[in-house]
């Protein structure tokens, strides 16, 4: 199989993988002081989420901002906090919303055609 | 060359009426889906249907119209003594497009990619197609790229008479010829206009729409028979004749040698390839009677001439993509028989194949609205109207299958590229669900730039994703009616193509597929 094919291969077998299911699309955004991790001078390692988040958990400092469901029928459930989000976390919310929206939408799109092509 | 119609679709319609795809899974039926599409994608570029523009290998063709046009037009610039009919892989030409981006601060590979392909569309072709200042080098004047394409320019509009102008002098003369024409017409900005190479002058030399509009305005004529006006006009409408798919060639083209054409050798005919145009170009308009007297007359009367002209610009920038996509597929999909006599002729173009569609686009809107009127040059310029809007609509859906794996990879990736802690992170589930963490310490800036970041990404794909599904759903609909030949991938791209269109404009390049961990394109 040529190498752009096992490309296609690939990704299309970690699609698999990673949709499980496209019913459900939720976002979950977290503000908190993250600083303390960190020794400003020293260059920080971010391939290291997850041992990133178990410091941030442990710190206690991490809190729910925002939380957004929207399901495939388009009922759509949000939860803010009391209290305004400044605007960048409100746009880094919406823009992950926005993501998942599109990308489900147009990935169902996609399967729709195929499928009605094997129909 | 021939081109062989009921060729094409062939791996989509085995796909597509193959009765055990519907026992595969969806991804099983994806893949193989993509595969096909992207086997008949390279097969319609393999056999010369489609000229995209190479990206590694050479065209298989070495008369593709892509070629033969890049050929013309270092040769109009004087980086060929002439288009020889040289091959991709010849040392003449590799050196001539070395030399070219050398000139014109391109990455000199020797290769016409995109970049130096739309550096070639700026310098050389008549419709806008960007700033030319942009080829100034700050304030040391132009590059010599731009000097070359102002000595052509020159030459082409009948502002100088030898190839070689590229001289300070010989430019010079011209521009000061230039400079009297734009008194003479009161072209806007006139007072800007200086004998010598700076934006202002440059800028309206390049400026062809503006040009026509001052020479249709009907200024009264200078009484001087040598003024510059007369040979500008005459070699006007030579340009705005080839543009419209007239049997002339402008000043300068294809090994055309200097003709300055003066009032007295207009009234005898003397020019005949341009009586003979003007002469057709006034019959199908309407005035079959009265058109070798238009011809004769034309040194005194050029005004309605460039009138007409000016209407098709107007109409080509007043038309709307989605009109004039439903206009060239309404077009095309009348007589799909003729599609075959039209590649043929598309093909056959060579650089007309690349300037003056705007204008084309305009007089086919003209024509629609008049019911009876005369099909203008219908075959030249139908033939690359639908050409065109195919091939943007072929380029955009071959994009869009290459860059899929790459776009699919970024999309599902758990950790978007650019998660920072110090300003945010994001996190991507197995299925949809996203946890993103703003550091409230953060620099708001890079938190934007990100949130910016993932947005395009997003669109990127859910661009990809739509073009790809238009394209799928709109051959199955082909095939099932039978049209399995490439005249069906032709209908298929020209039905969709406004929408590809507007997808295709969320389509980023993919970044560099081949770093460590990265798929290919497909």
């Amino acid at each position: 199989m040529p190498e752009e094919r096992r490309g296609l291969r690939a990704a299309l077998e970690s699609l698999r993988d990673a949709t499980c299911d496209l019913t459900s699309l939720e976002v979950q955004t977290y503000t908190g002081n993250l600083e303390v991790l960190f020794d400003k001078d020293k260059e920080v390692n971010i391939a290291s989420f997850e041992k990133v988040l178990e410091k941030v958990k442990v710190s206690g400092t991490l809190k729910l901002a925002a939380m957004t469901k929207v399901n495939l029928d388009g009922d759509t459930f949000l939860l803010t906090s009391e209290n305004d989000l400044p605007l960048h976390v409100q746009r880094a919310h919406d823009a992950a919303v926005q993501a998942g929206m599109e990308t489900r939408a147009a990935l169902l799109s996609l399967f729709a055609n195929v499928i009605g092509i094997g129909g | 060359m021939a081109y062989n119609f009921t060729e094409g679709l062939e791996h989509f319609r085995q796909l597509a009426l193959a009765p055990q795809a519907a026992l595969h899974a969806p991804d099983e039926m994806l893949f193989n889906s993509l595969t096909a599409l992207r086997q008949d994608f390279d097969l319609a570029s393999k056999r010369g249907i489609f000229n995209p523009l190479p990206e590694s290998e050479p065209p298989i063709a070495q008369d593709a119209p892509r070629l033969r046009t890049i050929r013309s037009r270092l040769a109009g610039l004087g980086y060929l003594r002439q288009d020889a009919g040289l091959p991709i892989r010849d040392p003449l030409l590799i050196h001539a497009i070395k030399k070219f981006q050398q000139d014109a601060g391109l990455t000199t590979d020797g290769w016409v990619g995109r970049q130096t392909w739309q550096a070639l569309q700026e310098l050389v072709s008549f419709e806008r197609q960007g700033d030319i200042g942009r080829w100034f080098i700050g304030n040391n004047g132009p590059c010599r790229a731009l000097e070359r394409a102002i000595a052509l320019r020159l030459q082409v509009l009948g502002l100088t008479d030898t190839p070689a102008c590229h001289e300070p002098a010989g430019l010079a003369a011209g521009l000061q010829r230039l400079q009297s024409v734009a008194a003479f017409l009161q072209l806007p900005g006139k007072e800007k206009i200086r004998p010598e190479v700076c934006p202002a002058t440059i800028a309206l030399l390049f400026d062809q729409d503006l040009l026509v509009e001052g020479l249709a305005a009907g200024h009264p004529l200078p009484n001087d028979a040598d003024h510059p006006l007369f040979a500008f006009a005459a070699c006007m409408a030579k340009v705005e004749l080839w543009l419209a798919g007239y049997e002339v060639t402008p000043n300068g083209y294809e090994g055309k040698e200097f003709f300055r054409p003066t009032p007295q050798i207009l009234l005898l005919g003397n020019d005949s390839e341009l009586f003979a145009a003007l002469a057709a170009y006034w019959r199908d308009h309407g005035k079959k009677e009265e058109s070798p007297l238009l011809a004769q007359r034309f040194a005194g009367e050029f005004p309605a001439f460039f009138r007409m002209i000016t209407a098709a610009i107007r109409a080509g920038k007043g038309l709307a993509a989605t009109e004039k996509s439903a206009m060239i597929s309404r077009m095309a999909g009348k007589q799909p028989e003729q599609l075959a006599a039209i590649w043929q002729t598309a093909l056959s173009l060579g650089g007309r194949m690349w300037d003056g569609l705007g204008r084309a686009a305009g007089w086919l809107r003209n024509l629609t609205r008049q019911p009876g009127g005369k099909m203008v040059g219908i075959g030249r310029n139908i033939s690359r109207l639908v050409y065109h809007q195919a091939m943007t609509a072929f380029e955009l859906a071959r994009q869009a299958l290459q860059d899929f794996p790459v776009l699919l990879d970024q999309a599902f990736s758990r950790e978007p590229a650019g998660s920072d802690p110090r300003h945010i992170m994001m996190r991507h589930d197995r299925d949809l669900a996203f946890k993103v963490y703003v550091n409230t310490m953060g620099d708001p800036a890079q938190i934007n730039h990100f949130t910016a970041q993932v947005s395009r990404t997003a669109a990127s794909f859910a661009a990809a994703c739509r073009i790809i599904a238009l394209c799928l759903s709109t051959l199955h609909t082909m095939v099932s009616q039978g049209r399995t030949g490439w005249a069906g991938l032709i209908l298929a791209l020209l039905q969709v193509s406004d929408q590809i269109m507007a997808h295709g404009r969320h389509l980023a390049p993919a970044p560099d597929s081949t770093g460590p961990g990265r798929l290919p394109r497909f």
